[in-house]
């Protein structure tokens, strides 16, 4: 068990510099999701605090200890990996005893140890099969039983989930989630799934480009986004963003204009607006409804509808040619070409400094 | 549509007609035409017809007898000795009478040991040369084949590393290779002359003159290991690269997850790099070993067989025989049985290497 700190983390390779200044707080027993676009750095992080690569500058402490220097196997960490990397020509026991064997700990002690991480998968009378006859979520249980049994103080997962099917990955997320309630040891998890991230974790770390974005809870994370990349990354179907003139400001509210809308006011939440500003209005597919034909702030024409049973997919061309994505009750039915008119509760829209 | 797959059949044949007429011509037809002549006395020319001879060729190749004499004594009983050590009748009052002992005549010594008191055993073979031959050959591939894989394996894992100038180091040990063994050959002759020789020089050079200069291809016991050591030298990069294709089929997560388990790298190549590697193993010893049982040129070039017969080879004696002695019947008899040698040498290896 241990909390893990970064501070001011730096990883060039070459002259690219891939992590630019990564502080990131990750309290013990906490399960930490890593996640942004591919190529953000997430795993690139991972590895770092893996050891798997050297940091250029900066500091990782793992229960305080600085780990900079360290091999991976002096830093009581266990890593599960993608492609799972089990060892092809072993047994399932063979790979989950490998680093118990390698350390030449007693047999027994190894049997006794094998078998709990087993029995916890729910994987004992798969133990003497070879990886070639597992399916790929077996697969990727017999890569956890492996950590599992070092007993480490961090458990890091670098997408785990991302080779199985979807089915497989809700089931396995779900027997992820369970082992860290039962094992309460840290866990840091990259995915590019959001929903991997808004599920399992206990404080999301959005990253882009090598620098953190927000960090924090994950529904902290959804309803006040930092910005324009968080507000768009989590969240499905994405925010939809409307470019906007702040027109006046008061102690409290903001007032928008834009050509696409009727001007309206929206919450301010301690940002320093001026009047005559551009500025972005950010609302979820989710927060729009239908409203009486002309009344909604937001006017347009359907282009497409998705129907997918638990609710409805509608995209409108505004009259502004702005297209936004509405997600309507599952029975609503619509077709392209309708006129629509859509309002929202203005508590739910976020004004964002940033411009599209 | 039957039609069209017989026109296209049939194009398909004349397409591999060519390669298809050469392949026989040159390979299947002489193949069975050596399995022929092995049962004949066929001569390269000579104005007699060729006879039907049965497997009189192969009884020549193999015939061998033993002889167990008693030393010979003086008239009161005494073993008559010669510079210590007892005295045997000739071998040559057996080997030459035909009437008294038809079983040993014309063969000759291979070697005899002592069998009991003032007794000795000599195994006395039809073809000597041909049996010293395989004896060297078998000896050749026992020393050659096991260092020349593990040294290419050494080479392939200092060569599969991403560092700069990797391809120059690549080049230089495959360079041997793709010298003619001929031209290898010629050269080594000159490194390996008694005289002026250019290791004898270094030897020299190395231990300031105390180095005595030796004929390394001139006498019986170091012109083989001579041949053996330029022959490694020249083969190892090809089955280095061989190695390097199979390292590379490695996946570098195995290496990771190895690596935060604590693995040394011993215990990474025993448990990740070896298992890896099986069936590039398998290959490489197949293909070595087939190279190394067709030891020729290296032969032909340097020492001739000699010094007495101590570098004769099976190939070079095959072919000796067939154009040197004109005598094709008894060249193709060596090449079939050499065939069926290697073979069965073969089929052991892949059943030893099966899958179990």
């Amino acid at each position: 068990m241990a909390g893990i700190q970064l501070s001011n983390l730096r990883k060039q390779f070459g002259t690219v510099e891939v992590i630019r200044g990564v502080d990131i707080d990750i309290r013990d027993g906490e399960f930490v999701v890593f996640v942004g676009p591919s190529g953000c750095g997430k795993s690139t992080l991972l590895r770092l605090i893996a050891g798997l690569e050297d940091i250029t500058s900066g500091e990782i402490r793992i229960d305080g200890r600085v780990v900079n220097d360290l091999e991976p196997k002096e830093r009581g960490i266990a890593m599960v990996f993608q492609s799972y990397a089990i060892f092809p020509h072993m047994t399932v026991r063979e790979n989950i005893a490998f680093g118990l064997t390698i350390r030449r700990e007693n047999r027994k002690a190894v049997e006794q140890k094998v078998a709990e991480a087993a029995r916890m998968l729910q994987m004992e009378n798969l133990l003497d099969r070879r990886p070639s006859q597992l399916s790929g979520g077996q697969r990727q249980r017999v890569a956890i039983g492996r950590a599992i049994v070092r007993d480490p103080s961090v458990f890091l997962f670098d997408e785990p989930l991302s080779n199985l099917d979807a089915a497989l990955r809700m089931s396995t997320r779900q027997e992820i989630a369970a082992l860290h309630s039962q094992l309460k040891t840290t866990m840091i998890y990259v995915t590019h799934d959001q929903v991997e991230a808004m599920t399992l974790a206990d404080k999301i770390v959005v990253l882009r480009d090598g620098e953190v974005m927000q960090a924090g809870e994950p529904m902290h994370l959804y309803h006040q986004p930092a910005n324009l990349f968080v507000a768009g990354f989590l969240g499905a179907p994405s925010m939809n963003f409307i470019s906007v003139t702040v027109a006046a400001v008061d102690a409290s509210t903001v007032r928008i204009s834009a050509p696409a809308i009727d001007g309206f006011a929206v919450e301010k939440s301690g940002h320093g607006f001026t009047a005559g500003q551009q500025a972005t209005l950010g609302i979820r597919p989710q927060q729009l409804r239908l409203a009486p034909k002309g009344t909604g702030p937001l006017n347009g024409r359907v282009v497409l509808t998705e129907r997918l049973g638990s609710e409805t997919i509608v995209d409108v061309r505004l009259n502004s040619s702005d297209i936004i994505v509405a997600a309507l009750p599952e029975d609503t039915i619509l077709h392209p070409g309708d006129a629509v008119s859509l309002g929202f509760d203005r508590a739910h829209a976020h004004l964002f400094e940033e411009t599209l | 549509m039957a039609s069209r797959l017989t026109q296209q059949n049939r194009a398909g044949w004349l397409m591999a007609g060519p390669a298809f007429l050469l392949i026989a011509a040159f390979l299947i037809v002489p193949f069975l035409m050596a399995i022929g002549f092995s049962f004949t006395n066929q001569r390269l020319v000579s104005p007699n017809p060729t006879e039907w001879v049965g497997t009189a060729n192969y009884e020549r190749l193999f015939g061998f007898a033993i002889l167990t004499l008693d030393a010979e004594r003086d008239g009161d009983g005494a073993v008559r000795l010669k510079d210590g050590a007892p005295v045997y009748p000739s071998l040559r009052s057996y080997t030459r009478n035909r009437e008294g002992f038809p079983k040993y005549f014309r063969k000759r010594e291979l070697f005899s040991f002592a069998s009991g008191d003032d007794r000795r055993t000599f195994v006395l073979a039809t073809d000597v040369v041909f049996l010293k031959a395989v004896r060297n050959t078998l000896f050749f591939v026992m020393i050659v084949a096991p260092l020349q894989a593990a040294a290419a394996l050494g080479l392939a894992l200092l060569i599969n590393r991403k560092i700069r100038g990797i391809n120059f180091f690549r080049t230089i040990y495959f360079m041997p290779v793709v010298i003619s063994m001929v031209v290898v050959s010629m050269l080594w002759r000159f490194i390996y002359d008694g005289q002026n020789g250019l290791l004898n020089t270094l030897l020299g050079l190395l231990t300031f003159g105390w180095f005595e200069p030796v004929d390394w291809l001139g006498q019986t016991s170091t012109a083989l290991p001579s041949i053996m050591a330029m022959s490694i030298w020249q083969g190892v990069g090809f089955h280095m690269i061989i190695w390097l294709s199979g390292l590379q089929t490695i996946p570098a997560s195995l290496y990771e997850a190895a690596k935060i388990e604590g693995s040394s790298r011993w215990q990474t190549f025993r448990y990740v790099t070896w298992p890896g590697l099986r069936n590039t193993a398998i290959l490489v010893m197949i293909i070595i070993t087939m190279q190394a049982f067709t030891l020729y040129p290296q032969i032909a070039v340097m020492t001739g067989g000699g010094p007495l017969d101590s570098t004769q080879s099976i190939v070079f004696q095959m072919v000796e025989r067939g154009y040197g002695r004109q005598d094709i019947s008894g060249g193709s008899t060596i090449s079939v049985f050499l065939f069926l040698f290697v073979l069965s040498i073969s089929l052991l290896q892949r059943w030893l290497t099966r899958e179990k």
